[in-house]
């Protein structure tokens, strides 16, 4: 969910570094030699307050589970159950937890399993949030404890809690601060359905489940937010489940009052979102994909009007509507495009191309034109890769004969019953098996049968200008196995495991047939005579 | 305020698991009586034993544990010291021995050395026993998790086993485990050195479910409130509580949640969550509280999701369901693909999308874990070509589809026509 405030953007990390050091100095600061400030991470009184309407209505179709949540937390210095938080993707889960913690003004420490994408990382990341270790430059962005192995992490976790409680107990006594604190540390970790895919994942998991237990410390309160469902923590020698709260999808109600937030002009907005919400909530419900779908709608939407304060009556509407419909239907097939940025000369160039063609809203190129830039050797290696992976190895002989071409009229098959079938198995097989692989050699031999027939003709129209070239046949042929990895390493050709007969390693294309083509046709190589196929 | 503080005194009753079990600390045959019995007289007769208590998780073992060791830390202040040992932790023998050392150093006022080796460790330890076993002081080793000493070699289990035997020494090994046959994984040297005793922690009967709440629920008269509001709160939180708990429907909801889950964690969670949603304003416990919180307990994750998801991808899972049904063995992305566009010709609905809006549409799908890979060993294989499983029982796909108001006609007839013949 996208969350804005009229003031300032709260990310995860300033909700819970404040921006402002904190009123009550409960530690001394250090010795100003680098400007790291002596933070406390722990939420202090000093961010913007939030009443209980307030934090409803920046969430919005969540009063249920922001109750839920409070109840479960309950009064300050009470104990609470671990407790898990689950629900789909943009549902708001993380804006909820941290928004309850503003309110409530309690002490957490935050952790997201994605950020910390290993054991040690997560351990060490919760450790520096509780001693107040900011990592800087001068320790070389270390933290406060190195720490990588369970046991470890569990016996340093009770020494910087009652460390904290102490520190904080102590401070209480120093300065009157507003008590709302209290003895309570929340620990939030986030994503921790990421922990599974972990080494030694379930361990994890089941020690993380059970830090009450083994911490026996008192005041420490766990929340747990998870994607995936409860189901998924079970472990085979039963566990202690925590209580859960579900957090549902968004309606589209709730879709259209999160969208209206902080527009500037709500009503033409809203006429807006009554044309596109419901048919673009059938393709997904995501709301962070429709906000990204809806922006370049919504621009196109408000070029039709002169005044875009206006607000529309209903002619105006249907005329809106009328501009808006051609761009919804494509708009509809598109899914998310970053649009590359390109030097002036490209769009120029490419503007001079496609003044016939209708291009799609976000200024990318139309669907049938290749979008990444590949050296010539490559674009021919990925074409030689697509050929070898599709055609039976066979036919190879036939179709790259010295003269470099195929002459399908030799070909031509009659169109006996049988044979359809064979297309139609042949087209099953491929459809389930996926593209063949293939030896380096072969993949070598075809390359070089493709570009000598291009070189050819790029010979004869360099000798035309006069200039003989050597390098021609060097240019495409120079280091084909440095473009090869880089192929690999993008993914458009993929190494399977080597055969243990053979022993070599056989490669696999990734790609599909239209970008194949698109590839194909910027070349100019006629790629429709060398596919083995109907 | 005086809410609050009821409030935080039930709600942190309930947290304690030693409080919760100490309801049972009275009655002569329970565990914790036979637990306590045991211990006191290896410790008089200054002899060796082991013990293993085993039971469902939440069934309270190691809160028993902990209530007898706080008992006899009382009785007899300087003839007894713990060592806590976890198997999720502790579970490598090295880890094990460093932590056997610190907490013997700990208690006994020594220096502790995280330098030290595990044969030094190991030696420490042995040393240990033997001074202890002189001067008639007994230790008293608490493995939680047993069954996870159990996996591998067993060397600690077996070092400190035979340790006991051999040396003069006076402990005590208690084994905690969930495991009901945690002792037929042991081998064979080191189950002759364990004596067979076994304590059974059996889900509480009626009667003592009925005793867990009353002393868990009522509040107390001495805790500082107010002594009128007290005395009003008490006793009308005692009719309150008297009716509630005599109350059929009240009944009926502890058996549901009893039947599913014996244990007594099971419970504790229930009423966790029904205590704090107690209204502050009333500052009293009603059935609806506790009806709210059976609530919870019927949850249905997977036909909950269903209706959170959109209506392309609710295709996506009709099209497979149908591939299931035609007795496809293995199908991927572009069977399913090839069965939605079939599905769009013949009926000619209006949801025909692009491919790659598809594939967006299932990846969405598999990230809910509504739909897997047959295999996950992660062969280099694209999205669209790996063989895919519904992971959503047919059943409960029609659920999802029949609570879905918006679903298209369409898709409850495809569905209805495949499976209901």
């Amino acid at each position: 969910m996208i969350l804005r405030t009229p003031t300032r953007r709260i990310t995860r990390s300033s909700a819970v570094t404040p921006s402002k050091t904190s009123p009550s100095a409960s530690k001394p600061l250090p010795p100003p030699s680098v400007p790291c400030p002596a933070v406390e991470p722990f939420s202090s009184g000093d961010r913007d307050p939030l009443s209980l309407d307030e934090l409803i209505s920046l969430l919005p179709g969540r009063k249920p589970q922001i109750h839920e949540l409070l109840r479960l937390i309950g009064p300050s210095n009470s104990p609470m159950l671990p407790a898990l938080l689950y629900g789909g993707p943009s549902t708001g889960k993380t804006a909820t937890v941290l928004r309850v913690f503003q309110h409530l003004r309690r002490r957490f420490v935050y952790a997201s399993c994605r950020s910390c994408y290993c054991p040690r990382i997560l351990f060490e990341t919760v450790l520096d949030q509780l001693l107040c270790h900011k990592r800087c430059r001068k320790d070389g962005y270390s933290s406060a404890k190195r720490c990588d192995k369970p046991p470890n992490f569990v016996d340093l976790l009770r020494d910087a809690l009652i460390q904290a409680t102490s520190a904080h107990t102590g401070a209480k006594m120093k300065s009157c601060s507003s008590g709302e604190n209290g003895e309570m540390i929340y620990l939030i970790f986030d994503n921790v359905e990421l922990i599974r895919s972990w080494d030694k994942g379930s361990l994890i998991l089941q020690i993380l489940f059970r830090i009450p237990d083994l911490l026996k410390v008192r005041n420490v309160g766990l929340i747990y937010i998870s994607r995936a469902l409860p189901d998924a923590y079970y472990s085979m020698v039963g566990s202690l489940e925590p209580l859960y709260i579900y957090f549902p999808d968004y309606s589209l109600d709730d879709i259209h009052s999160i969208l209206m937030r902080n527009q500037v002009n709500p009503k033409l907005y809203s006429c807006f979102l009554s044309v596109v919400l419901k048919p673009f909530s059938r393709i997904t419900r995501r709301i962070d994909e429709l906000a990204i779908a809806f922006k370049p709608l919504f621009k196109k939407y408000c070029e039709a009007l002169t005044d875009p304060t206006l607000i529309p009556d209903e002619a105006t509407k249907r005329r809106l509507f009328d501009y808006l419909q051609p761009h919804l239907t494509i708009s509809m097939n598109e899914i998310f495009n970053i649009p590359s940025w390109s030097s002036s000369e490209i769009d120029k160039e490419r503007s001079v191309n496609q003044r016939g063609k209708l291009r799609n809203l976000s200024g990318a190129v139309a669907s049938g034109e290749l979008d990444i830039h590949m050296s010539l050797s490559a674009k021919y290696l990925l074409i030689s890769a697509f050929l070898a992976s599709r055609n039976p190895a066979t036919l190879d002989g036939a179709l790259f004969d010295s003269t470099g071409g195929s002459d399908n009229r030799k070909r031509k098959r009659k169109s006996l019953q049988t044979s359809i079938d064979k297309q139609d198995n042949l087209a099953a097989e491929i459809l389930i098996k996926g593209p063949g692989t293939f030896p380096l050699e072969r993949l070598l031999v075809i390359f070089q049968c493709i570009t000598s027939t291009v070189e050819y003709e790029a010979e004869e129209v360099q000798l035309e200008n006069g200039e003989p070239t050597e390098g021609s046949h060097a240019h495409l042929m120079s280091d084909v196995l440095l473009q090869l990895s880089t192929l690999c390493n993008a993914n458009f050709i993929c190494k399977s495991n080597s055969c243990p007969l053979e022993g070599s390693t056989r490669y696999r294309s990734m790609i599909d047939e239209d970008m194949a083509f698109k590839v194909a046709r910027r070349v100019n190589f006629p790629l429709s005579k060398y596919i083995y196929r109907r | 305020m005086d809410t609050e503080k009821a409030l935080a005194l039930l709600r942190s009753r309930l947290y304690d698991p030693n409080y919760v079990h100490a309801t049972f600390k009275s009655s002569e045959e329970s565990n914790y009586c036979k637990l306590k019995f045991l211990i006191m007289n290896s410790i008089s007769d200054s002899c060796n034993n082991s013990i293993l208590l085993l039971g469902p998780r939440g069934s309270g073992k190691v809160a028993v544990v902990d209530l007898v060791l706080e008992d006899l830390k009382t009785q007899h202040p300087d003839s007894i010291s713990v060592i806590r040992l976890n198997g999720l932790l502790h579970s490598d023998d090295n880890f094990a021995l460093k932590e056997i050392a610190r907490q013997l150093c700990l208690d006994h006022q020594l220096l502790f050395s995280k330098m030290a080796s595990s044969d030094d460790n190991a030696g420490f330890m042995i040393d240990m026993l033997k001074e202890c076993g002189l001067s008639h002081k007994s230790i008293i080793f608490v493995l939680d998790e047993f069954d996870l000493f159990a996996q591998g070699k067993q060397r600690l289990l077996y070092s400190l086993l035979d340790a006991m035997q051999t040396v003069s020494s006076q402990a005590v090994v208690i084994g905690v485990s969930c495991r009901l046959d945690a002792d037929q994984l042991l081998e064979k040297r080191v189950r002759s050195r364990f004596s067979h005793r076994k304590l059974l922690f059996v889900p509480p009967s009626r009667e003592d479910v009925r005793r867990l709440l009353e002393h868990i629920l009522y509040l107390p008269k001495d805790i500082g409130l107010l002594s009128k509001y007290v005395a009003e709160f008490n006793s009308k939180i005692q009719y309150n509580l008297q009716d509630i708990l005599n109350d059929k429907k009240f009944q009926e909801i502890l058996d549901s949640i009893l039947f599913i889950d014996g244990a007594i964690n099971n419970l504790v969670q229930f009423l966790f969550r029904a205590v704090s949603s107690m209204s502050l304003e009333s500052g009293l416990l009603s059935l609806e509280n506790f009806k709210g919180s059976h609530l919870c307990y019927q949850r249905q994750p997977k036909t909950q999701i269903l209706e959170g998801v959109s209506i392309l991808e609710l295709y996506i899972l009709v099209c497979m369901n149908r591939l299931e049904c035609k007795e496809q063995n293995s199908y991927n992305f572009n069977s399913v693909m090839k069965e939605y566009k079939a599905i769009h010709e013949a009926y000619k609905t209006s949801d025909n999308y692009r491919d790659s809006v598809c594939l967006r549409a299932f990846e969405h799908l598999l990230e809910r874990e509504l739909i897997g890979f047959v295999d996950n060993k992660g062969r280099n294989l694209s999205i669209e070509i790996q063989p895919v499983k519904l992971l959503i029982s047919p059943h409960e796909l029609y659920l999802g589809l029949k609570s879905r108001s918006s679903c298209p006609a369409i898709l409850q007839k495809l569905f209805d026509h495949e499976s209901f013949r």
